[in-house]
Protein backbone atom coordinates (compact mmCIF):
# COMPACT_ATOMS: atom_id res chain seq x y z
CA UNK A 1 0.00 0.00 0.00
CA UNK A 2 1.52 3.34 -0.98
CA UNK A 3 2.27 5.83 1.80
CA UNK A 4 -0.07 8.82 1.59
CA UNK A 5 1.79 11.96 2.63
CA UNK A 6 -0.37 14.70 4.09
CA UNK A 7 -0.54 17.97 2.22
CA UNK A 8 -0.01 21.30 3.89
CA UNK A 9 -3.61 22.37 3.16
CA UNK A 10 -4.96 19.57 5.32
CA UNK A 11 -3.65 21.34 8.43
CA UNK A 12 -5.10 24.77 7.63
CA UNK A 13 -6.28 26.92 9.18
CA UNK A 14 -4.06 26.63 12.24
CA UNK A 15 -5.29 27.28 15.73
CA UNK A 16 -3.69 30.36 17.36
CA UNK A 17 -1.64 28.24 19.80
CA UNK A 18 -0.35 26.02 16.99
CA UNK A 19 0.54 29.02 14.85
CA UNK A 20 2.50 30.62 17.70
CA UNK A 21 4.38 27.40 18.47
CA UNK A 22 5.37 26.90 14.83
CA UNK A 23 6.41 30.52 14.63
CA UNK A 24 8.54 30.19 17.75
CA UNK A 25 10.26 27.11 16.30
CA UNK A 26 10.81 28.75 12.89
CA UNK A 27 14.15 30.18 14.01
CA UNK A 28 15.96 27.48 15.92
CA UNK A 29 15.37 24.35 17.96
CA UNK A 30 13.96 24.97 21.43
CA UNK A 31 12.76 23.20 24.54
CA UNK A 32 9.26 23.64 25.93
CA UNK A 33 9.99 26.49 28.30
CA UNK A 34 11.99 28.25 25.58
CA UNK A 35 8.99 28.03 23.23
CA UNK A 36 6.77 29.62 25.91
CA UNK A 37 9.21 32.47 26.45
CA UNK A 38 9.66 33.01 22.71
CA UNK A 39 5.88 33.19 22.18
CA UNK A 40 5.61 35.78 24.96
CA UNK A 41 8.44 37.76 23.40
CA UNK A 42 7.05 37.60 19.85
CA UNK A 43 3.56 38.68 20.98
CA UNK A 44 5.03 41.32 23.28
CA UNK A 45 3.35 39.70 26.28
CA UNK A 46 -0.14 39.70 24.78
CA UNK A 47 -0.26 35.94 24.28
CA UNK A 48 0.85 33.63 27.06
CA UNK A 49 0.74 29.89 26.61
CA UNK A 50 0.37 27.60 29.63
CA UNK A 51 2.50 24.43 29.80
CA UNK A 52 -0.57 22.21 29.59
CA UNK A 53 -1.66 23.81 26.32
CA UNK A 54 1.92 23.89 25.00
CA UNK A 55 2.69 20.22 25.56
CA UNK A 56 -0.73 19.10 24.36
CA UNK A 57 -0.03 20.93 21.06
CA UNK A 58 3.54 19.60 20.90
CA UNK A 59 2.23 16.08 21.41
CA UNK A 60 -0.08 16.43 18.40
CA UNK A 61 2.45 18.31 16.26
CA UNK A 62 5.03 15.57 16.79
CA UNK A 63 2.44 12.92 15.94
CA UNK A 64 1.49 14.81 12.74
CA UNK A 65 5.20 15.23 11.91
CA UNK A 66 5.04 19.02 11.78
CA UNK A 67 7.57 19.17 14.60
CA UNK A 68 10.47 16.84 15.28
CA UNK A 69 12.00 15.96 18.59
CA UNK A 70 15.76 16.29 18.52
CA UNK A 71 18.34 14.91 20.87
CA UNK A 72 20.18 17.10 23.33
CA UNK A 73 22.85 16.88 25.99
CA UNK A 74 20.38 17.96 28.68
CA UNK A 75 18.48 14.84 29.77
CA UNK A 76 15.90 16.87 31.65
CA UNK A 77 14.61 18.68 28.59
CA UNK A 78 13.35 17.66 25.17
CA UNK A 79 14.18 19.88 22.26
CA UNK A 80 11.98 20.45 19.25
CA UNK A 81 12.46 21.83 15.77
CA UNK A 82 10.26 22.51 12.80
CA UNK A 83 10.14 19.71 10.21
CA UNK A 84 10.05 20.32 6.49
CA UNK A 85 6.33 19.59 6.52
CA UNK A 86 5.89 21.94 9.44
CA UNK A 87 7.74 24.70 7.70
CA UNK A 88 5.55 24.18 4.63
CA UNK A 89 2.38 24.31 6.73
CA UNK A 90 3.57 27.48 8.47
CA UNK A 91 4.39 29.09 5.12
CA UNK A 92 0.98 28.14 3.74
CA UNK A 93 -0.74 29.52 6.86
CA UNK A 94 1.14 32.80 6.57
CA UNK A 95 0.14 33.03 2.91
CA UNK A 96 -3.46 32.33 3.88
CA UNK A 97 -3.34 35.02 6.55
CA UNK A 98 -1.80 37.47 4.06
CA UNK A 99 -4.78 36.78 1.77
CA UNK A 100 -7.12 37.40 4.69
CA UNK A 101 -5.35 40.69 5.40
CA UNK A 102 -5.54 41.76 1.73
CA UNK A 103 -9.24 41.00 1.69
CA UNK A 104 -9.68 42.90 4.91
CA UNK A 105 -7.87 45.93 3.48
CA UNK A 106 -10.12 45.89 0.43
CA UNK A 107 -13.29 45.69 2.47
CA UNK A 108 -12.20 48.13 5.10
CA UNK A 109 -10.91 50.74 2.57
CA UNK A 110 -12.64 54.08 3.17
CA UNK A 111 -15.41 54.59 0.58
CA UNK A 112 -15.57 57.72 -1.56
CA UNK A 113 -18.84 59.50 -1.23
CA UNK B 1 0.51 24.33 48.84
CA UNK B 2 0.06 25.51 45.25
CA UNK B 3 2.99 23.35 44.18
CA UNK B 4 1.41 20.34 45.85
CA UNK B 5 -1.85 21.09 44.08
CA UNK B 6 -0.05 21.40 40.75
CA UNK B 7 1.79 18.11 41.31
CA UNK B 8 -1.52 16.46 42.14
CA UNK B 9 -3.07 17.74 38.92
CA UNK B 10 -0.08 16.43 36.98
CA UNK B 11 -0.43 13.08 38.69
CA UNK B 12 -3.98 12.71 37.42
CA UNK B 13 -2.89 13.16 33.82
CA UNK B 14 -2.63 10.03 31.64
CA UNK B 15 0.66 8.26 32.25
CA UNK B 16 1.93 8.66 28.69
CA UNK B 17 1.51 12.44 28.93
CA UNK B 18 2.73 12.67 32.53
CA UNK B 19 5.86 10.63 31.90
CA UNK B 20 6.73 12.59 28.81
CA UNK B 21 6.01 16.16 29.91
CA UNK B 22 5.35 16.10 33.67
CA UNK B 23 8.86 16.95 34.84
CA UNK B 24 9.18 19.86 32.42
CA UNK B 25 5.72 21.19 33.32
CA UNK B 26 6.66 21.14 37.00
CA UNK B 27 9.92 22.93 36.25
CA UNK B 28 8.03 25.62 34.32
CA UNK B 29 5.59 25.98 37.21
CA UNK B 30 8.48 26.60 39.59
CA UNK B 31 10.07 29.17 37.28
CA UNK B 32 6.95 31.06 36.28
CA UNK B 33 5.45 33.64 38.59
CA UNK B 34 1.76 33.09 37.96
CA UNK B 35 0.81 29.91 39.83
CA UNK B 36 -2.96 30.43 39.65
CA UNK B 37 -2.88 30.80 35.84
CA UNK B 38 -0.77 27.65 35.54
CA UNK B 39 -3.01 25.68 37.89
CA UNK B 40 -5.99 26.69 35.76
CA UNK B 41 -4.04 25.68 32.67
CA UNK B 42 -3.30 22.27 34.24
CA UNK B 43 -6.99 21.82 35.02
CA UNK B 44 -7.93 22.47 31.39
CA UNK B 45 -5.11 20.20 30.27
CA UNK B 46 -6.33 17.43 32.56
CA UNK B 47 -9.86 17.51 31.19
CA UNK B 48 -8.56 17.80 27.63
CA UNK B 49 -6.25 14.79 27.94
CA UNK B 50 -8.94 12.51 29.32
CA UNK B 51 -11.77 13.64 27.03
CA UNK B 52 -10.27 14.78 23.72
CA UNK B 53 -7.06 12.75 23.42
CA UNK B 54 -8.01 9.08 23.68
CA UNK B 55 -5.75 8.18 20.75
CA UNK B 56 -2.63 8.84 22.81
CA UNK B 57 -3.79 6.58 25.61
CA UNK B 58 -4.55 3.75 23.17
CA UNK B 59 -1.07 3.99 21.75
CA UNK B 60 0.42 3.08 25.08
CA UNK B 61 -2.02 0.36 26.11
CA UNK B 62 -0.22 -2.97 26.42
CA UNK B 63 -1.40 -5.96 24.47
CA UNK B 64 -3.72 -8.05 26.55
CA UNK B 65 -3.33 -11.78 26.40
CA UNK B 66 -6.64 -13.55 26.13
CA UNK B 67 -7.34 -16.74 28.00
CA UNK B 68 -10.62 -18.54 27.56
CA UNK B 69 -12.85 -18.27 30.60
CA UNK B 70 -9.99 -17.06 32.78
CA UNK B 71 -10.48 -13.59 34.26
CA UNK B 72 -7.39 -11.44 33.85
CA UNK B 73 -6.38 -7.98 34.94
CA UNK B 74 -4.02 -5.56 33.27
CA UNK B 75 -2.91 -2.00 33.67
CA UNK B 76 -4.11 0.53 31.12
CA UNK B 77 -1.15 2.67 32.02
CA UNK B 78 2.21 1.61 30.60
CA UNK B 79 4.23 2.10 33.76
CA UNK B 80 4.22 -0.45 36.55
CA UNK B 81 2.92 0.51 39.96
CA UNK B 82 5.70 1.42 42.33
CA UNK B 83 5.80 1.09 46.10
CA UNK B 84 4.83 4.76 46.70
CA UNK B 85 1.77 4.33 44.48
CA UNK B 86 0.78 1.17 46.31
CA UNK B 87 1.24 2.87 49.69
CA UNK B 88 -0.76 5.86 48.49
CA UNK B 89 -3.51 3.57 47.24
CA UNK B 90 -3.54 1.70 50.52
CA UNK B 91 -3.83 4.91 52.52
CA UNK B 92 -6.67 6.16 50.33
CA UNK B 93 -8.47 2.82 50.70
CA UNK B 94 -8.05 2.98 54.48
CA UNK B 95 -9.33 6.55 54.55
CA UNK B 96 -12.39 5.58 52.51
CA UNK B 97 -13.02 2.57 54.74
CA UNK B 98 -12.65 4.69 57.87
CA UNK B 99 -15.06 7.26 56.47
CA UNK B 100 -17.55 4.58 55.56
CA UNK B 101 -17.39 3.02 59.01
CA UNK B 102 -17.75 6.44 60.62
CA UNK B 103 -20.80 7.27 58.52
CA UNK B 104 -22.38 3.91 59.27
CA UNK B 105 -21.58 4.37 62.95
CA UNK B 106 -23.64 7.56 63.00
CA UNK B 107 -26.84 5.57 62.57
CA UNK B 108 -28.97 5.53 65.70
CA UNK B 109 -29.70 1.84 65.70
CA UNK B 110 -29.32 -0.95 63.23
CA UNK B 111 -31.75 -3.84 63.17
CA UNK B 112 -30.17 -7.10 64.23
CA UNK B 113 -31.15 -10.24 62.43
CA UNK B 114 -30.73 -13.74 63.71
CA UNK B 115 -31.33 -16.62 61.38
CA UNK B 116 -31.06 -20.07 62.85
CA UNK B 117 -32.55 -22.54 65.25
CA UNK B 118 -32.23 -22.94 68.97
CA UNK B 119 -32.06 -26.69 68.61
CA UNK B 120 -30.48 -28.68 65.83
CA UNK B 121 -33.12 -29.83 63.37
CA UNK B 122 -31.33 -31.73 60.61
CA UNK B 123 -34.55 -32.20 58.64
CA UNK B 124 -34.91 -28.39 58.32
CA UNK B 125 -31.47 -27.90 56.82
CA UNK B 126 -31.05 -30.50 54.13
CA UNK B 127 -27.42 -30.82 53.28
CA UNK B 128 -28.00 -31.69 49.65
CA UNK B 129 -29.50 -28.36 48.54
CA UNK B 130 -28.68 -24.71 48.97
CA UNK B 131 -30.68 -22.75 51.48
CA UNK B 132 -30.87 -19.96 48.90
CA UNK B 133 -32.53 -22.11 46.26
CA UNK B 134 -35.95 -22.30 47.85
CA UNK B 135 -36.14 -18.84 49.37
CA UNK B 136 -37.38 -15.75 47.64
CA UNK B 137 -36.50 -12.13 48.28
CA UNK B 138 -39.71 -11.73 50.28
CA UNK B 139 -38.79 -14.40 52.83
CA UNK B 140 -39.75 -13.25 56.30
CA UNK B 141 -37.68 -14.41 59.23
CA UNK B 142 -39.40 -14.04 62.58
CA UNK B 143 -37.64 -14.34 65.90
CA UNK B 144 -39.41 -15.67 68.97
CA UNK B 145 -38.27 -15.75 72.59
CA UNK B 146 -36.06 -18.64 73.58
CA UNK B 147 -38.39 -21.47 74.64
CA UNK B 148 -38.18 -22.66 78.20
CA UNK B 149 -36.42 -25.96 78.72
CA UNK B 150 -39.14 -28.42 79.89
CA UNK B 151 -36.58 -30.32 81.97
CA UNK B 152 -35.77 -27.11 83.83
CA UNK B 153 -39.42 -26.58 84.78
CA UNK B 154 -39.68 -30.10 86.15
CA UNK B 155 -36.37 -29.73 87.95
CA UNK B 156 -37.53 -26.52 89.64
CA UNK B 157 -40.56 -28.30 91.09
CA UNK B 158 -38.46 -31.31 92.09
CA UNK B 159 -35.87 -29.19 93.89
CA UNK B 160 -38.70 -27.55 95.90
CA UNK B 161 -40.20 -30.87 96.82
CA UNK B 162 -36.97 -32.58 97.89
CA UNK B 163 -35.88 -30.31 100.73
CA UNK B 164 -32.39 -31.80 100.73
CA UNK B 165 -31.90 -30.41 97.22
CA UNK B 166 -33.49 -27.09 98.21
CA UNK B 167 -30.93 -26.51 100.97
CA UNK B 168 -28.00 -27.84 98.98
CA UNK B 169 -28.76 -25.51 96.01
CA UNK B 170 -28.15 -22.26 97.85
CA UNK B 171 -28.30 -20.00 94.77
CA UNK B 172 -31.35 -21.84 93.38
CA UNK B 173 -29.86 -22.25 89.92
CA UNK B 174 -30.81 -25.94 89.87
CA UNK B 175 -27.15 -26.92 89.82
CA UNK B 176 -25.24 -28.23 92.83
CA UNK B 177 -21.86 -26.68 92.30
CA UNK B 178 -18.55 -28.00 93.76
CA UNK B 179 -18.64 -25.32 96.48
CA UNK B 180 -22.20 -26.26 97.36
CA UNK B 181 -21.13 -29.92 97.50
CA UNK B 182 -18.31 -29.02 99.91
CA UNK B 183 -20.77 -27.09 102.09
CA UNK B 184 -23.31 -29.93 102.07
CA UNK B 185 -22.95 -31.01 105.77
CA UNK B 186 -23.72 -27.52 107.07
CA UNK B 187 -26.65 -27.14 104.70
CA UNK B 188 -28.07 -30.55 105.60
CA UNK B 189 -27.91 -29.91 109.35
CA UNK B 190 -30.32 -27.01 108.82
CA UNK B 191 -32.96 -29.65 108.05
CA UNK B 192 -32.52 -31.31 111.46
CA UNK B 193 -35.52 -29.59 113.01
CA UNK B 194 -35.71 -31.84 116.12
CA UNK B 195 -31.95 -31.78 116.66
CA UNK B 196 -31.66 -35.55 116.92
CA UNK B 197 -28.48 -35.52 114.79
CA UNK B 198 -30.11 -37.41 111.96
CA UNK B 199 -32.48 -36.62 109.11
CA UNK B 200 -35.76 -38.44 108.84
CA UNK B 201 -37.77 -38.85 105.64
CA UNK B 202 -40.08 -36.00 106.73
CA UNK B 203 -37.10 -33.70 107.32
CA UNK B 204 -35.86 -34.62 103.85
CA UNK B 205 -39.19 -33.55 102.30
CA UNK B 206 -41.51 -36.54 102.58
CA UNK B 207 -45.21 -35.62 102.67
CA UNK B 208 -48.19 -37.94 102.50
CA UNK B 209 -51.72 -36.60 102.09
CA UNK B 210 -54.73 -38.36 103.52
CA UNK B 211 -55.03 -40.96 106.23
CA UNK B 212 -53.14 -44.20 105.65
CA UNK B 213 -52.15 -47.14 107.72
CA UNK B 214 -48.80 -46.94 109.52
CA UNK B 215 -47.55 -49.78 107.37
CA UNK B 216 -48.42 -47.90 104.17
CA UNK B 217 -46.74 -44.78 105.49
CA UNK B 218 -43.56 -46.68 106.26
CA UNK B 219 -43.58 -48.23 102.80
CA UNK B 220 -44.04 -44.81 101.23
CA UNK B 221 -41.18 -43.38 103.29
CA UNK B 222 -38.95 -46.24 102.30
CA UNK B 223 -39.83 -45.72 98.64
CA UNK B 224 -39.25 -41.97 99.00
CA UNK B 225 -35.76 -42.49 100.38
CA UNK B 226 -34.97 -45.21 97.86
CA UNK B 227 -36.30 -43.77 94.60
CA UNK B 228 -34.93 -40.26 94.78
CA UNK B 229 -31.29 -40.50 93.68
CA UNK B 230 -29.85 -37.87 96.01
CA UNK B 231 -31.59 -39.40 99.08
CA UNK B 232 -30.68 -42.94 98.08
CA UNK B 233 -27.06 -41.86 97.77
CA UNK B 234 -26.96 -39.99 101.09
CA UNK B 235 -28.69 -42.86 102.96
CA UNK B 236 -25.86 -45.16 102.14
CA UNK B 237 -26.94 -47.93 104.54
CA UNK B 238 -30.55 -47.70 103.28
CA UNK B 239 -32.11 -47.59 106.74
CA UNK B 240 -34.56 -44.84 105.76
CA UNK B 241 -32.69 -42.09 107.62
CA UNK B 242 -29.59 -39.99 107.02
CA UNK B 243 -27.40 -40.45 110.04
CA UNK B 244 -24.82 -37.99 111.42
CA UNK B 245 -22.01 -39.98 109.84
CA UNK B 246 -23.82 -39.99 106.50
CA UNK B 247 -24.34 -36.21 106.74
CA UNK B 248 -20.67 -35.61 107.45
CA UNK B 249 -19.71 -37.91 104.58
CA UNK B 250 -22.22 -36.24 102.20
CA UNK B 251 -19.66 -34.44 99.98
CA UNK B 252 -18.00 -37.71 99.01
CA UNK B 253 -21.39 -39.36 98.55
CA UNK B 254 -22.73 -36.57 96.35
CA UNK B 255 -19.67 -36.71 94.09
CA UNK B 256 -20.66 -40.26 93.16
CA UNK B 257 -23.77 -38.83 91.45
CA UNK B 258 -21.60 -36.73 89.09
CA UNK B 259 -21.97 -38.94 86.02
CA UNK B 260 -20.21 -36.67 83.52
CA UNK B 261 -17.40 -35.84 85.94
CA UNK B 262 -17.70 -32.06 85.54
CA UNK B 263 -17.72 -31.49 89.32
CA UNK B 264 -21.30 -30.22 89.43
CA UNK B 265 -24.62 -32.00 89.83
CA UNK B 266 -27.15 -30.95 87.23
CA UNK B 267 -30.86 -31.69 87.04
CA UNK B 268 -30.50 -34.64 84.68
CA UNK B 269 -28.13 -36.25 87.20
CA UNK B 270 -30.54 -35.77 90.11
CA UNK B 271 -34.00 -36.40 88.69
CA UNK B 272 -35.36 -39.97 89.09
CA UNK B 273 -35.15 -41.91 85.82
CA UNK B 274 -33.59 -38.94 84.02
CA UNK B 275 -30.71 -39.69 81.67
Amino acid sequence: MPIVRPTTEEFLPLAPATLHILLALAGERMHGYGIMQEITRQSEGRYKLGPGTLYDNLQRLVRDRLVEEVGSQDPRRRYYRLSTLGRGVLTAEIARLEGVIRTAHIHLRPRRT
Amino acid sequence: MRRVMYRLLLRFHPAIFRNRFGAEMLEIFENEGEPLRLILDALFSLSRQWTLRPEFRRECSPAVASYDNIPSFHLIEPDRLGVPALVEGGLIALAVLFGLVTVLGQEVRHPRFLIGSYYPRPHLFAADRSSLAGSGLDTIVSIRPKPEDPLRRIAAQYFKRIRVLAVLDRDQDLIITPSEIRAAPGALWRLDMNHDRKLSAEECGFRMAGASSPQAVEQAKSAFMRENPVLAALDSNHDGEISAAEVENSPATLKKLDRNGDGSLEAWELLPHAR
